[in-house]
């Protein structure tokens, strides 16, 4: 399941290997309103999204056409005088062809559910869904595909994709390992872009913290650090921020304090924001019968949107015959270059 | 206006004092840290004994976590009540335990508390900041379906710094001075003595939060960050003015960062 936004993109990503996309939009009158940082779909740059219902609309097309389904985002949370604009927006949406909406408040579930508008409803990452129950439930108010939260383990993810079976399950498995849930974090992003705006907008379209962390990646390790200290890539997430951290705990020794404030003040930089890979765990997610791959990055350049449809294309033919994850890590490193081992979605430590 | 003291650790009880209606004892970010069974029922005794009613508090959890609650929840008493914080285990409470008072928690009323806000809060526009102080409890379809369907009786708020505005029809109790801002079960806290990789990554618990808790503090971030545990707060010392007009008519007192 690759993420789109761009018309040109449609059939380039079906050729490399997508069979399901999913995309959002931020048409103008919602900006004026809302602002990105309120986007209707929690990815708050307009980088990221379909600026208009044409473009939309013709990428769906374009799509279905090739028989490749896409789905829309519409997985913020919404308050009462959002609701005519998301209601319009999921009319045009389904008028246009999408084949299903991914939904993270309860409430817009509630409401799509009545309008009835023959699209079918999918559970979003940011249902928070981390128990059979919480499935259950979801399921009842209409879900039929639910997207499990990346906090979760591999052997979680495939016990609650058996358990909920033939409710089809999506995992993610490519970019953006945020450590923070996705449903339970308030911090705010595309803050820069308000504040900023024409010159913030115009970088993000081109790619640029895709392509500094592309070339971080290649650095050595003391300049990698440096230049994830600098405020300036810090400051697109609140994540990123190199943080004074101070242990404020009482009677701790000087050097246990020194020692975990430097594990934490690791934890928060622009290196976190590196392209994360969990594709060792497909073999896994294969057998549980888990549904669909997930690749973060909506608002990444097409180049490496079609990277990351290709190698995973790539590692779901290499498990047919060989299903080592040293395989799968092998692959990457060609692939991508440099290591993984800090990068892992899914690193099964527990 | 009630006053509630919210409290995670069983010995804290001990060192409490002042005037309280209600304690509110357990955890709403970490499964791990759900009281014993034998922590809770200390825990219902002294309130018990002090004349405070009860509220248990209770965390997003996996089926692991719901196996813990199975053993906690069955304890407690008619008209004691819980706080939820996670759409599982609100299910189950309609279902199965109608007699206990459903409290929609911190991480499900989906306030937005991010300090960054205030960054932008002069240039954005009217509707935009009206919509950052609301939440999504209050629209209508999800508002009936909460109070009808899952019988919830009361929202548990924090006050973000950009304000509040809510429709004040069901109680809300209002959490001080701890905002929690973000959370998650990659717990960075945890092994923090002697992690040597930032792996994001679901280790074994060893407990660090109960040795340590960082501040982080940077320019672009408008409120110093406090991080315990698996959670960020931002302490908030004041209170709303309008608190009767927002329907707020409980105050949650946390002694201590609730970790």
């Amino acid at each position: 399941m690759s993420p789109l936004n761009r018309v040109a993109e449609v059939d380039t990503l079906i050729d490399d290997g997508a069979t399901c996309f999913y995309a959002g939009v931020m048409p103008q009158a919602w900006r004026d309103d809302y602002t990105n940082m309120a986007s209707p779909n929690r990815r708050e740059w307009k980088s990221s999204n379909f600026l208009d219902y044409a473009a939309f609309g013709e990428a769906v097309q374009k799509a279905e056409a090739r028989g490749v389904p896409v789905y829309m985002t519409l997985n913020a949370l919404y308050t009462e005088a959002q609701y005519p604009m998301m209601e319009e927006m999921a009319r045009r949406a389904a008028d246009v062809g999408v084949k299903g909406f991914i939904v993270a408040d309860l409430g817009m579930f509630l409401r799509l559910g009545e309008l009835d508008l023959g699209v079918p409803l999918h559970a979003s990452t940011g249902c928070t869904i981390f128990n059979k129950r919480s499935a259950d439930l979801l399921i009842r108010l209409g879900a039929e595909r639910i997207t499990l939260p990346r906090h979760n383990t591999v052997r979680e993810i495939c016990a609650m994709t058996q358990a909920v079976a033939p409710v089809p399950t999506d995992v993610f498995v490519m970019n953006s390992g945020c450590k923070n849930i996705d449903g339970f974090c308030t911090f705010h992003h595309g803050e820069n872009e308000v504040q900023v705006g024409k010159a913030w907008d115009v970088l993000k379209n081109a790619g640029a913290d895709h392509y500094v962390l592309e070339t971080m990646r290649k650095l050595p390790e003391a300049w990698t650090e440096q230049i994830s200290d600098l405020s300036l890539f810090g400051s697109i997430s609140a994540c990123f921020l190199p943080y004074e951290v101070t242990n404020v705990s009482p009677g701790v020794p000087d050097d246990v304090k020194r020692a975990t404030e430097r594990n934490i003040r690791k934890s928060f930089n622009f290196f976190s924001a590196m392209d994360h890979c969990g594709a060792c765990a497909i073999p896994a997610f294969k057998k549980a019968g888990v549904d669909a791959l997930k690749i973060v990055g909506r608002n990444h350049p097409t180049a490496k949107k079609r990277k990351d449809v290709r190698f995973l294309k790539a590692v779901l033919d290499l498990i047919e015959t060989d299903d080592r994850p040293q395989a799968i890590i092998e692959m990457h490193h060609r692939h991508f270059g440099g290591k993984c081992d800090d990068l892992c979605y899914y690193p099964e430590v527990d | 206006m009630q006053r509630a003291v919210y409290i995670s650790k069983i010995e804290t009880l001990s060192e409490l004092s002042g005037s309280y209606d209600r304690l509110y004892f357990g955890t709403e970010f970490c499964e791990h840290l759900l009281p014993t069974v034998k922590a809770l029922k200390r825990a219902q005794k002294e309130a018990l004994d002090r004349d405070w009613q009860f509220t248990l508090v209770t965390p997003y959890v996996t089926d692991a976590g719901l196996a813990r609650l199975e053993k906690l929840l069955p304890l407690l008493s008619e008209g004691d009540e819980v706080v939820v914080n996670d759409w599982g285990v609100l299910d189950w409470l309609a279902a199965d335990f109608p007699q206990l008072t459903a409290l929609l928690g911190r991480l499900l009323t989906k306030q937005k508390r991010g300090p960054r806000i205030m960054n932008v809060v002069d240039i954005v526009p009217p509707a935009m900041l009206s919509h950052f102080r609301r939440s999504n409890v209050d629209t209508p379809h999800l508002h009936n379906w909460l109070i009808k369907k899952m019988n919830v009786a009361r929202f548990e708020l924090d006050y973000p710094l950009q304000g509040i505005e809510r429709r004040a029809d069901v109680p809300a109790s209002l959490y001080t001075p701890w905002m929690y801002v973000s959370t998650t079960r990659l717990c960075l806290t945890n092994h923090c003595e002697n992690r040597t990789q930032s792996l994001r990554a679901i280790f074994t618990c060893d407990h660090a939060c109960q040795r340590h808790a960082f501040t982080l503090k940077h320019p672009n971030m408008p409120a110093t960050l406090h991080l315990a545990g698996n959670t960020i707060f931002v302490r908030r010392d004041d209170l709303p003015a309008n608190m009767e007009e927002l329907g707020i008519d409980r105050l949650v007192i946390m002694p201590e960062i609730p970790i």
